[in-house]
């Protein structure tokens, strides 16, 4: 049973009437005194995987904050379909960098992806079969339904990466938030997330995530925002990483053979 | 016997007994949050620097219940709060800020008591004396269990997506901001309350093992709290029934029942005892 209110992309075969849109305007971005993006403006819209590239201190992860509303922008815009994106929290869904958990924590797989259905279940009632019905499929979605018993910590950093990519579908978020994904993750692991992040965007979601590795991301992101405290190129993965852009962005020139 | 029969009987007997379930579960209850805070430390630090505060609140309003809790709240956060804002401004770490602070706070907390003609109170505050606590005492430590107990139960969801992805939380619409304060204050709360007790020596170990001893047994984040109560609560309970008979200070047997249980759990617990690992592993080696 799918309830009609949800909108869920996934699976149900919505069409989107020219697609959602996020719109990024003219945003700034400062911790104290110290400005950590000026002038960021992009728009996209869902089916996307967008890679946010540039040298460390970037601020790669501090967009991808400012987007989920954990810090405060100074000035600028970010409307998701025309409306304020903050205004719209339950349409986000963060996934943090794996460095930032806490992987002794005494929480299993599966309850772990319930986490996700709070917003919608409050403080005290229960989860519905509908509820069940959906982290159920977003386990399965990720391959997790043999796992779902485990304690987190006793996965390996692509299960666990799909762990928190299976609690972000249970939030029915439309807009997936990923810092680093594919920080620490072996080839295998880095293959099996690119095409399961471009499967959910097939399915209609919008995929952002920081990244730092030239090499893979015309593999595994369609768009990518080059950005060094500002914006330097945005559009497809392949238009955007050239020579010249690339330069600009980190100071030097990329090897001749970045397809490897 | 006979003679542990007649004490028994005595209503003070009985008044402690309750005492020592109710702290012993309330503590144990909330040492679920210092566990899962990876707190601990701080919480130790924090429990003996509320003795400047009580000393002072003695000072100003003679021994007056209220205001010795309100006395040892105030310097609690101030100590805590002092320390994250001495972490801030300079280049000091926040466990350094905090050791100093803690260590000058109890200084000068000792000094007054000891001016004050207090040093039998001294120990009580201390070491703990459940003996001592009287009815006004009790009905403030029940009050703080059933508000931390409820609080946490109704606010459990939020409070475990808080704990272990703070983050996540926020963007859920959690906030984060009052959760970390309210956190902070309900363990300071529960401290106080249980600081007649056992006393701000040994209230880390109430305040800590029971639910370090639940980590080393269960995989659920829930069963921290409600296990870790049972444990403080019982534990407790029978550390009176043996400290009558052993003749020992019933503050400290409680602290060493703790103790005790956290290593039993270290040794034979089935899924992270040390003995069952290294079995474990014997056995993943031979396959």
């Amino acid at each position: 049973m799918v309830s009609e209110h949800n909108h869920i992309c996934w699976g149900g075969g919505v069409h989107h009437h020219g697609g959602h849109t996020l719109a990024v305007t003219a945003l700034c971005v400062s911790y104290r005194h110290v400005e950590a993006l000026r002038d960021v403006s992009f728009a996209t819209h869902c089916g996307h995987t967008l890679a946010l590239m540039g040298p460390n201190g970037a601020g790669k992860s501090t967009l991808i904050h400012a987007m989920a509303g954990l810090i405060r922008a100074r000035s600028g815009s970010m409307l998701w379909n025309g409306q304020d994106l903050l205004q719209t929290r339950h349409e986000i869904a963060f996934v943090p960098q794996r460095s930032a958990v806490d992987w002794q924590f005494p929480i299993t797989v599966r309850h772990l992806v319930e986490m996700g259905r709070y917003p919608t279940l409050g403080l005290w009632r229960q989860p519905s079969d509908h509820d069940e019905h959906i982290v159920n499929k977003a386990l399965e979605t990720l391959r997790l339904t043999e796992l779902q018993h485990r304690r987190i910590g006793e996965l390996s950093g692509g299960q666990q990466q799909r762990a928190f990519l299976a609690r972000a579908l249970a939030q029915e978020a439309h807009i997936l938030l990923l810092d680093e994904p594919f920080t620490g993750l072996d080839v295998p692991g880095m293959q099996s997330l690119g095409i399961q992040l471009r499967q959910l965007a097939a399915e209609g979601r919008l995929i952002i995530a920081s990244h730092h590795n030239l090499d893979n991301a015309a593999e595994l992101f369609d768009q990518t925002l080059l950005l060094n405290k500002t914006p330097i190129a945005f559009g497809t993965t392949a238009d955007v990483l050239t020579p010249e852009n690339v330069q600009r962005a980190f100071g030097f020139r990329p090897p001749i053979n970045t397809q490897a | 016997m006979n003679e542990f029969l007649q004490f028994l009987a005595e209503p003070i007997a009985q008044r402690s007994l309750w005492a020592c379930g109710v702290i012993g579960f309330s503590n144990g209850f909330v040492s679920a949050l210092v566990v899962l805070r990876k707190s601990s430390l701080q919480i130790g630090t924090i429990s003996c620097a509320l003795l400047p505060g009580i000393a002072l609140a003695i000072l100003l309003f003679g021994l007056v219940q209220l205001s010795i809790l309100a006395g040892a709240i105030i310097a609690g956060l101030l100590v805590g709060l002092g320390s994250l804002f001495l972490s801030r401004t300079s280049r000091i770490d926040h466990d350094v800020a905090l050791s100093i602070l803690h260590a000058t706070a109890f200084a000068i907390g000792y000094i007054i008591l000891i001016r004050l003609g207090l040093q039998q109170k001294v120990d009580d505050w201390l070491f703990g004396n459940i003996m001592s606590m009287g009815n006004a005492d009790l009905w403030i430590s029940y009050a703080v269990s059933a508000i931390a107990i409820l609080s946490i139960t109704a606010l459990h969801r939020p409070l475990l997506i808080y704990l272990f992805d703070p983050r996540a939380a926020a963007t859920m619409g959690i906030p984060t901001r009052a959760f970390s304060y309210g956190i902070f204050t309900l363990i300071i709360l529960v401290l106080v309350s249980s600081l007649q007790a056992v006393g701000a020596f040994l209230t880390l170990g109430l305040l800590v093992a029971p639910a370090a001893t639940m980590y080393l047994l269960t995989d659920k984040a829930a069963a921290l709290f409600w296990g870790g109560g049972l444990i403080g609560g019982l534990g407790s309970i029978l550390a009176f029934f043996l400290s009558y008979p052993l003749g020992w200070h019933l503050g400290a047997t409680i602290i060493v029942m703790m103790g005790s249980l956290f290593l039993l759990a270290y040794v034979f617990s089935p899924k992270h005892g040390i003995l069952f690992r290294n079995r474990q592993r014997k056995g993943k080696n031979k396959a």
